[in-house]
């Protein structure tokens, strides 16, 4: 074998080698750390490459502020949709997010506003909304507002209420409200970033909550 | 003679100790303190029949509401729903649990203010006609007690 014969074989080898040298060092030039993996993120929950932008509509909080649109720009919100005489899931839902609120406070994390808004304004007044959310935690909001006004929320985001009448009952106002149990996370731009259902863990929604608030900053 | 006397002691030892144990005990009744404005509340607790029949639960009361009912929470598609329980069967050497986003007991018309620590009283109604009193504790629902 003659030494132009060996160089000749040897080159499409070297040049792999430069190649894949060459690569490495460009990807490591152009991705910043933290990027390197997000083509392929899945989250549970997570509403991506297809973010719902939330449009407008009009409520009112416990303190008879009115909150709109621009009440979710800014920040990170958790939302509930539920109602007052709701003994089970509510109750359940909103401790869980107390809990997970004062986690990621005591974490020096990003701490979401939490938004409990009812499906059952017959008889959940602004009153009785404040009372219900400042016991679980007293920066929690709630909101309220005509049928109307609630379904220009519900309706574009998929949630779903339903009033049954208490058949055991002879008092019209003992009725339960079918809802959805889902907890809804909207992101600053006021999209609709992820929902977790049903039923709620604390860590695992706190560990998607903290992955999607990462995965949206590292967006854009 | 004197078998016959240990004989009788034996029987009537054995047959009142089951007759101790021929009944469901409740275990850990809690209801879940609410904001004072909510009247509407919700009772957990274990219970267990050693006993060889099954045990059907009818219905309950309490001096502190206008009216008990079972209810099961369930999540369709996304939904949280409440199902009225006619009747709670409690199986024979086993139990039951009414549990946070399962059964539990529904206490419609709160008639009194509760607050944390304080006692309350419930009937628990058989189907054949046992009544129990029992006592729940009124308890801050917290994420350790709801597993
Ligand atoms: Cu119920």
């Amino acid at each position: 074998m003659d030494p132009a014969s060996k160089s000749k074989r040897l080159f499409p080898i070297l040049l792999a080698i430069i190649g894949l040298v060459v690569g490495v060092l460009l990807s490591l030039i152009i991705n910043k750390p933290g990027q390197i993996a997000r083509t392929d993120v899945t989250i549970p929950g997570l509403l991506w490459p297809n973010p719902k932008p939330i449009t407008p509509f009009q409520l009112i909080d416990q303190n008879g502020k009115p909150f709109n649109l621009e009440n979710l720009k800014g920040q990170w919100s958790l939302l509930f949709f539920g109602y007052t005489h709701c003994p089970d899931v509510c109750p359940t839902t909103m401790t869980l997010m107390n809990s997970i609120v004062n986690e990621l406070s005591a974490e020096n994390k990003p701490v979401p506003q939490v938004i409990f808004i009812t499906v059952d304004p017959e008889r959940d007044t602004q009153k009785q909304l404040a009372d219900y959310v400042a016991y679980f935690n007293p920066s929690f909001q709630g909101l309220t507002g005509s049928e109307e006004a609630i379904a220009a929320l519900t309706k574009q985001i998929g949630v779903l209420s339903m009033k049954i009448p208490d058949k055991n009952s002879t008092n019209a106002s003992d009725y339960l409200m079918d809802h959805s149990a889902s907890i809804l996370f909207i992101g600053p731009e006021a999209r609709l970033i992820g929902i977790f259902s049903a039923p709620h863990d604390k860590t695992d929604i706190k560990q998607r909550y903290l992955a999607m608030v990462d995965f949206i900053n590292h967006q854009s | 003679m004197m078998k016959k006397r240990l004989l009788i002691f034996l029987i009537s030892f054995l047959s009142f100790s089951a007759l101790a144990e021929q009944t469901v005990t409740t275990e850990n009744a809690w209801l879940r303190e609410a904001p004072p404005t909510v009247k509407v509340w919700a009772a957990y607790m274990t219970l267990k029949n050693p006993t060889d029949q099954d045990m059907v639960l009818i219905d309950a009361d309490s001096p502190a509401f206008e009216n008990l009912m079972f209810h099961k929470t369930e999540i369709i598609d996304g939904i949280a729903k409440m199902h009225h329980a006619d009747h709670i069967v409690i199986p024979a050497h086993s139990s039951f649990e009414f549990k946070p986003g399962e059964y539990h007991i529904m206490l419609m018309g709160r008639k009194i203010p509760l607050k944390e620590g304080d006692e309350v009283k419930l009937t628990l109604i058989f189907k054949n006609l046992e009544r129990q009193e029992i006592t729940a504790v009124v308890k801050k629902s917290s994420n350790e007690n709801m597993q």
